[in-house]
């Protein structure tokens, strides 16, 4: 069983020489909901793709602890800023691609893409094609294909980017919900500040130039209800991450 | 909910009746027109009937020379549409192998398109030496030039396939040949069925220039023998419906291919909103 992952001391420099990511390090607990924030071109999309083992540090590690030792690669499911849908697919044979291409039988696979749809609410949408969905729909097929394999690592590169923000909260709350239910370990990209408070139990914020971690925040509210985004409170934990992005970016610019 | 259910998953038959007959309508006018004309300037100008027959002499020598005709556009139709059929399996099979592999293209491919401007009628001598004189040489030449739009249309079609979906296959651990099959064959059809449509085209062509280097007259000639013993006849009206089938030949494949291609990107256009 996964523990926790261990960042430690990972670094991307890529080819051209561009330092992406210089040291980052920190801990993310195995169930936890984690949200990477920053401004654009801090390496928030390159940390993630080196947690998922897509692509691999130049300097550092990223090491899956276990009870008994260092583990492989957990199960690990990606759903990007993009919904990326097959055209000529229907959603529901889109939400089943990741069991299609891992030779699980069609009845299994139907079966199993059918429930998750229905879980993220596109129960009703199944023989639709995506050119047929809104942004938001097309997101939650997208996090239903992520969720179908039922992945112990789950990682999300600004999933709801695109998506108004007012179909950005409702998926937001099935991001929390899915994520407690599923017990599963959540990497989060996005560059909204009220989202990554809303969603994470640990916020990391990162800088440009080079890439790094420049504060990590652990908010926690006795209740979790879509109204908390309305509450003092919430507005206190929103400024201290606000707070720590403006002097992180000052000094970057110095 | 509304807004995408007034979207419709496919175009209703009806509309695209409509479409094709908005489409047929017109050029039909033009062709109506072009005939009256051709027919009034005969009969006023009264040339010789060798240079130039009037089109009711062409329909005369088509009603007379019915079963030669029928049995010509069988024989060349069949021709082209073997060949027709091998470019298509050659032409998605080398264009997915040349996709594939970054040395393939690069080794192949200028190649591929310096060959495709070696005119035809140049090598077909060379097919009667490699094939024998008959149907093969038709078939051979009808293959030779319809293969190259469709490699090419294959090639650029994958090529295009988006680095996101191909980035959600390689996370999903997907294997090549999951990948092509998969992704990159659906992405490439769009460019594939234009492809396949020159070719259908090309391959009449290219099955009659076969015949007229390779085919012998028998009790039943193919359209390319015909052609050249009507002229060698003076018979310019029977060359003139020898062409007529021809080309209706060709129309026929060109129409059955864009229907087949319609059906297949049904979801394609569908889904284009
Ligand atoms: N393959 C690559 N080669 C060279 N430089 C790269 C490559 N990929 C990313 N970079 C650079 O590394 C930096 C970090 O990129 P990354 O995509 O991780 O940023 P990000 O934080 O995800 O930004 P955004 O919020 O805009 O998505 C950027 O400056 C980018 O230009
Ligand atoms: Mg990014």
């Amino acid at each position: 069983m996964l523990q926790r992952i261990e960042i430690s001391q990972v670094g991307r420099v890529y080819d051209d020489g561009f330092v992406a990511l210089a040291g980052a390090s920190f801990d993310i607990r195995a169930g936890s909901m984690t949200v990477l924030v920053g401004p654009s071109g801090c390496g928030k999309t390159t940390l993630l793709r080196l947690i998922g083992g897509l692509d691999h540090p130049t300097s550092g590690r990223v090491i899956f602890h276990g009870a008994a030792g260092a583990l492989q690669q957990p199960r690990t499911a990606f759903a990007f800023q993009e919904a990326r849908l097959l055209p000529w697919r229907t959603v529901l044979d889109n939400v089943a691609l990741p069991l299609e291409l891992a030779g699980v039988a069609p009845a299994e696979r139907i079966e199993r893409a059918t429930a998750m749809l229905t879980r993220v609410g596109l129960g009703g949408a199944t023989r639709k094609l995506p050119g047929q969905l809104s942004g938001g729909m097309r997101m939650r097929a997208s996090i239903a294909r992520a969720l179908v394999t039922a992945p112990q690592l789950l990682l999300l590169d600004e999933p709801f980017g695109a998506v108004d923000e007012i179909s950005r909260h409702a998926l937001d709350d099935l991001l929390r919900s899915l994520w407690a239910e599923l017990a599963m370990t959540v990497v989060m990209v996005t560059h909204s500040i009220v989202e990554a408070t809303y969603v994470a139990e640990q916020v990391v914020v990162m800088a440009p130039a080079p890439g790094r971690i420049v504060a990590q925040f652990t908010p926690s509210f006795a209740h979790h209800s879509p109204l908390l985004r309305a509450t003092p409170e919430f507005a206190a934990v929103n400024a201290e991450v606000l707070r720590s992005l403006g002097e992180a970016m000052v000094g970057a610019q110095r | 909910m509304s807004r995408s259910d007034s979207k419709r998953a496919v175009p209703p038959v009806s509309s695209v009746v409509m479409r094709a007959a908005q489409a047929v309508v017109p050029s039909l006018t033009v062709v109506v027109v072009l005939l009256a004309a051709w027919q009034g300037a005969v009969s006023l100008f009264a040339p010789s009937e060798f240079l130039v027959p009037a089109p009711l002499a062409v329909v005369h020598a088509m009603i007379q020379s019915r079963h030669a005709l029928l049995a010509a556009a069988w024989m060349t139709g069949s021709s082209a549409v073997l060949g027709f059929l091998m470019a298509a399996v050659i032409g998605v099979t080398l264009g997915s192998m040349l996709a594939a592999s970054k040395f393939l293209m690069r080794g192949l491919y200028p190649i591929a398109t310096l060959l495709q401007m070696v005119p035809l009628v140049a090598i077909a001598p060379l097919l009667v030496v490699w094939c024998g004189y008959g149907a093969r040489t038709s078939i051979a030449s009808a293959v030779i030039v319809s293969v190259f739009p469709v490699l090419a249309a294959t090639l650029d079609g994958m090529r295009s396939t988006d680095l996101g979906l191909v980035e959600l296959f390689a996370v999903n651990r997907a294997s090549r040949l999951q990948r092509w099959w998969k992704l990159e064959l659906p992405w490439a059809i769009p460019s594939i069925v234009t492809g396949l449509r020159i070719a259908a085209g090309l391959s009449v062509i290219g099955a009659i220039v076969g015949e007229f280097v390779g085919a012998f007259a028998g009790d039943q000639s193919p359209v390319g023998i015909l052609i050249v013993s009507a002229i060698r006849e003076n018979r310019t009206d029977l060359v003139f419906a020898a062409v007529s089938v021809a080309a209706l030949v060709g129309f026929a494949l060109f129409g059955v291919v864009s229907l087949v291609g319609w059906i297949l990107l049904r979801r394609w256009h569908a889904s284009a909103g």
